[in-house]
């Protein structure tokens, strides 16, 4: 039975950041953050499905959420899920998310509407980046039988994020707003809204982002990212590379006062750029500039 | 087994920008090892036309890159503009990502380590000071990169490194 609020009782937490080493230092300054995101994904190392003991914590990445997990929440955005690709869902991989959800007692739980593992034959590949699903029935009705059998194990919440999309589908069958809204209708998910992969997307495939936004249903919103970019060639990519552009600040603007379930809106950056992006200074600039708009709807 | 061969299919393509000119040049014929739908072949022929895909291809390589360049850092700067060129020649070698950091070093790190000992690298700088700069730095690394349970208590260390994320997250 699809939830009311896909937040469920998850608090509202205020302005987050993706948790890196390179920002450890302003990660757990007092008052930097409200909450923290972590990828998981980099905490641990996979042995392999057929290994016994196949997760191992990385001993300096755990001493981090050993000293956050008692001081702010923690929030968990995967990348291994993989939920869009054609090969059933890891199990092994599963059972460490819940695990990890029990340890660490996130408030809820995301990954990404792409897939990046493949079938080969018998055996399971990384595709090596996430890839964009075809918006198609089919793929959204394996989406949510996949998202309806995670929500019933973990208990929610569960969100998907809305991803970057370099390429476009010729025929799709529903457009991305479409697939997204009758997603979450149908399981209950929630949607993590990237507005940096909204303006990408609306730059490269020349739309108008704020049409997007009024097509999608901004109920089902309960975390949105931000983050900025910088062109790849002809194409503006999701590098995480530095500041948010104004476009995406109008865009949290737009959005956050009309999300009624929003949590928590979370600054993204890859840690390769941190000292070209400006490092601890930055990270404020960001953070302050996103905490106005909190603060102004809440 | 359709959408699973579009999806292999994509990720070659990804992968292999030589494959993206081929299927430009051949159509169909350059997919025909894919077992695909109408729409999935017009899907894939659409999309080695668009400047996306080169986009995809480049995501695709930094990505594969970033673990080799971060945790190698001194092998790769001593290997300076042949660095380019060991790492075509290893992808060309290894197609495939690994996923985990250091079973992609690892291998990267025996791969180059063979080529400097056939003599077969090209650069300034001498192949035995990389071959034992590449050691020391996959030595730190493999110890950096070791979960918790395979430590010995007295092994604890607050080492700090740089991540490679893929790009979109
Ligand atoms: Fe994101």
């Amino acid at each position: 039975m699809p939830l009311c609020d896909p937040g469920g009782r998850a608090p509202r937490l205020g302005v987050g950041m993706i948790y890196t080493i390179s920002a450890d230092r302003f990660a757990r300054s007092p008052g930097a953050l409200d909450y923290w995101a972590i990828t998981p994904d980099m905490f641990w190392v996979d042995r392999g499905v057929d290994t016994e003991s196949r997760f191992g914590d990385l001993p300096h990445w755990i001493e981090a959420l050993e000293w956050a997990a008692p001081r702010l929440p923690i929030v968990a955005h995967h990348i291994g899920l993989s939920i869009g690709s054609s090969c059933p869902l890891d199990q092994g991989y599963v059972s460490q998310l819940l695990s990890w959800q029990g340890r660490w007692n996130y408030p809820w739980i995301s990954d990404h509407l792409s897939f990046a593992q493949i079938e080969h034959g018998a055996h399971k590949g990384s595709a090596g980046i996430a890839l964009p699903l075809p918006y198609d029935r089919s793929v959204l009705d394996m989406i949510c039988a996949r998202v309806s059998n995670l929500l019933e194990l973990s208990g929610g919440p569960l969100l998907l994020e809305n991803p970057a999309r370099y390429i476009a589908y010729p025929d799709e069958e529903l457009t991305e707003t479409e697939f997204i809204n009758a997603l979450c209708a149908r399981t209950g998910c929630g949607l993590l809204l990237d507005l940096h992969n909204l303006h990408c997307n609306s730059v490269n495939h020349m739309f108008d982002a704020l049409q997007w936004l009024e097509a999608i249903d901004l109920d089902h919103v309960v975390e949105v990212h931000v983050a900025g970019g910088a062109m790849i060639g002809d194409i503006y990519a999701d590098s995480h590379s530095g500041g948010c552009p104004n476009e995406v600040w109008d865009l949290l603007e737009h959005v956050v006062p009309r999300a009624p379930h929003i949590r928590g809106i979370t600054f993204e950056f890859h840690d390769s750029y941190f000292d070209r992006m400006g490092g601890d200074a930055c990270l404020e600039r960001e953070i302050t500039r996103a905490r106005k708009v909190w603060q102004r709807c809440n | 087994m359709s959408l699973g061969d579009f999806q292999r299919a994509l990720a070659d393509l990804v992968a292999n920008p030589a494959m993206c000119l081929a299927v430009r040049r051949h159509g169909s014929d350059a997919l025909d090892s894919y077992e695909l739908t109408p729409r999935e072949h017009r899907r894939l022929e659409s999309v080695v036309w668009q400047r996306g895909m080169s986009a995809n291809c480049t995501v695709y390589r930094s990505t594969r890159a970033t673990p080799i360049y971060t945790l190698l850092q001194n092998t790769c700067d001593l290997l300076g503009p042949s660095l380019t060129h060991e790492l075509n020649e290893y992808w060309m070698a290894f197609p495939r990502m690994e996923v985990r950091f250091d079973l992609e070093i690892s291998r990267f790190a025996d791969f180059l380590a063979q080529r400097l000992k056939s003599g077969v690298v090209e650069c300034s700088c001498d192949s035995a000071a990389i071959t034992e700069v590449l050691a020391i730095e996959l030595a730190r690394e493999t110890e950096r990169l070791r979960p918790r349970d395979e430590h010995l208590p007295h092994q604890k260390r607050a080492a700090r490194f740089r991540t490679a994320l893929p790009i979109s997250s």
